[in-house]
């Protein structure tokens, strides 16, 4: 492709000329062979973020802002945002020499600051706030397959930058909707995208001190509890409670509770369900090496180099107070591969409406776990088998145990993925499904159902 | 003659005694098999397993030498002829159609119609053992021809026999067969007979969900129930009423007239089939278009649009026509058939080999001849010739701009070899999404190309080849891309939303030219 083609941009929509008059490219030079166009010297002074708008309305022929960014780089700040907010727009803040990606819901807030590889043309402590379209990112600057693509055609020539060009002027050049075009380029592809110039508010508190986080213990931790916190946001059971190796959240409404242990977190936790799922997918994205975090004001920061989050913590809520194991009337261990197969296979059995499943443990003490569901002409049952837990004299005489619990619980009862055995004690109220391996402990109690008419 | 007029005064029973459906007697065969391979195909019998001939080799047979050799099949235990011919044994088509056609091929050869279950089996308990990977096969096929149709309330009709089971189903315009031998011999079964029943399509589907490596089912007759065991799973299916079953009668689907058949190749019409579907809309606006029309080998099928033309050599000299809604069912299902006869019963068109039987209804409908013609079309004939995987990633980055009815606009400048070109799409609120390329210049007219089009069909058609370029021709009103591989050629005709404007090159540069046109 001949240089000229490649860099030539028709451009529709009003491009403001250059303060000597000539109509420069709008994004053939945005890189080195043309240098960040000075901004008069009035702009010189930071602005407040609510200025910023108005610095845009004031000056009305000022030169378009040029910058560009690595693609990976810009999709793991979009990465890190979608962790935390899903919103049909994407906040940033331009810097003269970073892009920062901001977001926040009511209990969390996320800020991912993105390097840029050309500085902005902007003084040092100049800003711009912006607002784009969410599917900007999704589906054109952050997707994986535009890039795949890319590599394929130009193998291994590709282009991993993304030029943008803004236009300061608003005056005039903004629509009835107060928004500009702005112009992107990324591998063959040249973008004209509306944005708008919306003030917005960057965490002042400054960063806690906090310390060293392991981010993949506490990920794990949080994911062994936080499917069984409520779904319900107005649920007061729809919090997960962590301390320094332990963690509990359960939902009376739906008849379960996870309890962890071994599990090591350092500071005692209580997130909302949705914060700490939230949070699991960011821990994902954080740093290894300069990941940190510490809780100020009840509220829990967890960042690194470039990705700060703050998530609200919440007020303890009523104690959870799963039935005792001493009242227990059974115990056995079950294989864990055999186990999660008949669960499989019990489930797929389901009908579309919702059915608990009959568990019963018979037979000695190499016994029987069997699940059963009501289907059309009967009961569908799938067994595995367990090792119970007997006296010596009655071996061979065990009694047998039934329980009716709900298939969502049940599925979610392998709380370890190492582990090879599932503990399956019988309460009175509920049946206990425990798992063990290198010094943790997950156990969830399902509580027993009413049996269904058939 | 088909079966349920054969005048057998034992319900379900053939002329021939044989209640079986895709079951072959002696008689139909022509010839006895031979006893020491009572499952041989009766084709590799009558043609291939001749007392002069190896039935390894093929070849002549070497006069004995008192010690193994090649033919001398009573001289020899199985790990000998393993040991001696192991690579012979894995390249002999023999032993590959053996393996793949446990029943009888001679079946297809004196199929005459389907056996039709009359009455409902009141009484006794039948079981039988079943290997569960070709059944689930056969229930998903089952399920694909029933289309997207409800299938809670579809019913399959379950026929065992001594040696194998058969699924039917019909659904609609489309029904379809298949045929399992059975892991052991069904003693519960009456020689020559057969029991059925009924059930539902999504009581087998959930069933074999949880189902793995052998499954038996249990028929209890006298308590309408079928019991199903695999593993340490088992669950009961209660069976439907036998008679609100809509089976395959000759009424239904007319008369099987194993004159009228034709070998056809089912790989070349599943691809022909999945090329095209994405073109083809069950439009009841646009009925003329809601056709597909094999013809010469080409199967055409669109709507205003879009129209592809698939042609297999393979297919050449049998025509179908059937309504477009069948095509992804026949996608679906013809892969699973191997190479097969098809029979015009008038009614519908009945695809059958050894296992599987698949019927769509026909339909006197013509796609509109003018379409067609369209492609011999030589006025104003534009030629360029694009590199696929840049061209495939620029129209899917298109999409991006979620442009507005799907258009993307195409600016094409020539110089002497190449054409530098430029596709655009417009979205709501301004959005704009651009890329250009080059690809090489293939006409000697020398004038720009602009043309509007739809970014999915361009794209539909593009993403299943892989040659390194696509051929694009355009028209005055319409582009079509010409692609090619070696099973088919495809061809397809895209509307233009506006009229092919054709400009003259200006003296300016490329992008002068390219925003002059833009504008």
């Amino acid at each position: 492709m001949s240089p000229d083609l490649e860099n030539s941009d028709p451009i529709e929509n009003k491009v403001p000329a250059s303060p000597d008059g000539s109509q420069g490219d709008p994004i053939a030079n945005l890189t080195d062979d043309v240098p960040a166009t000075p901004v008069p010297a009035d702009h010189s002074k930071k602005p407040s973020t609510k200025q910023s708008a108005h610095l845009i309305e004031a000056t009305s022929h000022l030169p378009d802002v040029l910058f560009s960014v690595e693609r990976v780089d810009l999709r793991l700040a979009h990465l890190a945002l979608s962790a935390v907010v899903h919103a049909d727009w994407v906040q940033a803040r331009l810097e003269r020499d970073r892009l920062i990606l901001v977001g926040s819901t009511n209990k969390a807030r996320c800020e991912a600051a993105v390097p840029l590889h050309e500085h902005a043309s902007l003084l040092a402590e100049d800003h711009l706030d912006l607002r784009f379209s969410a599917d900007l990112f999704v589906d054109l600057l952050c997707n994986r397959n535009r890039w795949l693509g890319d590599r394929m055609d130009r193998s291994g020539d590709a282009d991993t930058l993304i030029r943008f060009r803004l236009p300061q002027t608003a005056k005039g050049a903004a629509n009835s909707e107060g928004q500009v075009n702005c112009k992107i380029k990324t591998g063959p592809f040249t973008a004209r995208w509306p944005v708008e110039f919306i003030p917005l508010e960057l965490s002042a508190d400054p960063l806690p001190q906090g310390s060293g986080l392991d981010n993949g213990a506490f990920r794990e931790a949080l994911q062994a509890i936080a499917e069984f916190a409520d779904r319900s946001s107005q649920s007061p059971f729809a919090t997960l409670s962590l301390n320094a190796t332990s963690g509990i959240a359960g939902s009376p409404v739906h008849g379960r509770i996870r309890i962890t242990e071994g599990f090591l977190v350092s500071n005692p936790l209580t997130l909302a369900r949705s914060s700490a799922r939230n949070l699991i997918d960011l821990l994902a994205l954080i740093d290894r090496a300069t990941a940190r975090w510490g809780v100020v004001d009840n509220t829990l920061h967890v960042y690194d180099a470039r990705i700060r989050s703050a998530f609200k913590l919440e007020v303890q809520g009523p104690k959870l107070t799963p039935p005792s194991e001493r009242d227990s009337l059974d115990h056995g261990l079950a294989p864990v591969a055999e186990l999660r197969s008949a669960v499989a296979k019990i489930v797929s059995q389901i009908e579309p409406t919702e059915s608990p499943v009959r568990m019963r443990i018979f037979g000695g003490e190499a016994g029987t776990l069997e699940l059963a569901v009501p289907v059309n002409g009967g009961l569908a049952t799938v067994t595995c088998p367990i090792q119970r837990s007997a006296d010596a004299e009655v071996s061979d005489n065990l009694p047998t145990h039934e329980a009716w619990l709900g298939s969502d619980g049940l599925q979610k009862i392998f709380g370890l993925q190492v582990a090879t055995t599932v503990s399956v004690t019988t309460l009175k109220g509920a049946i206990e499904f425990g798992q063990s391996s290198d010094g943790k402990t997950t156990k969830t109690q399902l509580a027993r159902l009413k049996a269904p008419k058939v | 003659m088909p079966s349920n007029e054969s005048g057998s005064s034992e319900p379900g029973l053939e002329a021939n005694g044989s209640t079986e459906p895709f079951a072959v007697t002696p008689a139909d065969a022509g010839q006895e098999l031979p006893t020491t391979s009572p499952q041989m195909p009766e084709q590799v019998v009558a043609e291939d397993i001749s007392p002069f001939k190896d039935p390894i080799t093929h070849g002549p047979v070497e006069p004995y030498q008192g010690g193994p050799h090649k033919g001398a099949w009573e001289d020899l235990s199985f790990e000998d002829i393993v040991a001696h011919q192991s690579h012979e044994f894995e390249e002999s088509s023999f032993f590959t159609e053996l393996a793949k056609d446990p029943l009888h091929l001679a079946a297809v050869e004196s199929f005459t119609g389907f056996t039709i279950h009359t009455s409902p089996t009141l009484a006794g308990t039948y079981r039988c053992l079943l290997d569960v990977d070709p059944l689930k096969h056969a229930i998903s096929l089952v399920a694909a021809a029933s289309g997207a149709r409800n299938s809670d309330r579809e019913q399959v009709k379950v026929a065992l026999s001594r040696n194998q089971l058969s699924i039917r189903s019909a659904f609609g315009g489309a029904f379809c067969e298949c045929v399992l031998p059975l892991a052991t011999t069904c003693d519960d079964v009456p020689l020559g007979g057969c029991v059925a029943f009924v059930v539902l399509l999504t009581d087998m589907l959930m069933t074999l969900d949880a189902c793995e490596n052998k499954i038996e089912l249990t028929f209890v007759a006298d308590q309408s129930r079928v019991s199903v065991v695999s593993g340490a799973f088992a669950r009961p299916i209660l069976t439907k009423n036998f008679s609100k079953f809509t089976d395959i009668t000759e009424a239904r689907i007319g008369l099987i007239d194993p004159k009228l058949r034709q070998v056809f190749d089912p790989s070349a019409l599943a691809k022909a089939c999945r090329l095209l579907a994405p073109y083809v809309l069950d439009d009841p606006v646009q009925e003329s278009f809601n056709v597909v029309e094999l013809v010469n080998g080409r199967l055409i099928g669109g709507s205003m649009s879009a129209v592809g033309f698939v042609y297999a050599p393979a297919l050449k000299g049998r025509d179908l026509r059937f309504r477009g809604r069948f095509l992804p069912v026949l996608a679906d299902f013809m892969p699973a058939l191997d190479k097969c006869y098809v029979y015009d019963t008038g009614k519908f068109y009945v695809f059958r080999d050894h296992r599987f039987a698949f019927g769509i209804e026909k339909t006197e409908r013509r796609f509109p001849a003018e379409i067609a013609a369209l492609l011999s079309v030589e006025k104003n004939q534009d030629r360029v010739l694009l590199p696929r995987k840049q061209l495939l990633h620029m129209l899917a980055g298109m999409t991006a701009s979620k442009p507005i009815d799907g258009v993307a606009s195409f600016i094409g400048l020539k110089d002497l070899h190449n054409v530098h070109y430029e596709l655009t799409a417009k979205g709501e609120n301004g959005r704009r999404v651009r890329a250009r390329s080059t690809g090489a210049r293939q006409s000697m007219i020398d004038t720009a190309i602009h043309a509007k089009f739809s970014i999915g069909a361009l794209l539909n058609t593009v993403k299943e080849f892989e040659a390194a370029s696509t051929l694009i021709d355009f028209y005055p009103g319409f582009l079509v891309t010409r692609e090619s591989d070696d099973q088919v050629e495809m061809e397809t005709l895209i509307s233009l939303v506006k009229p092919l404007k054709a400009r003259k090159p200006s003296t300016k540069t490329a992008d002068e030219a390219f925003e002059e046109a833009t504008l």
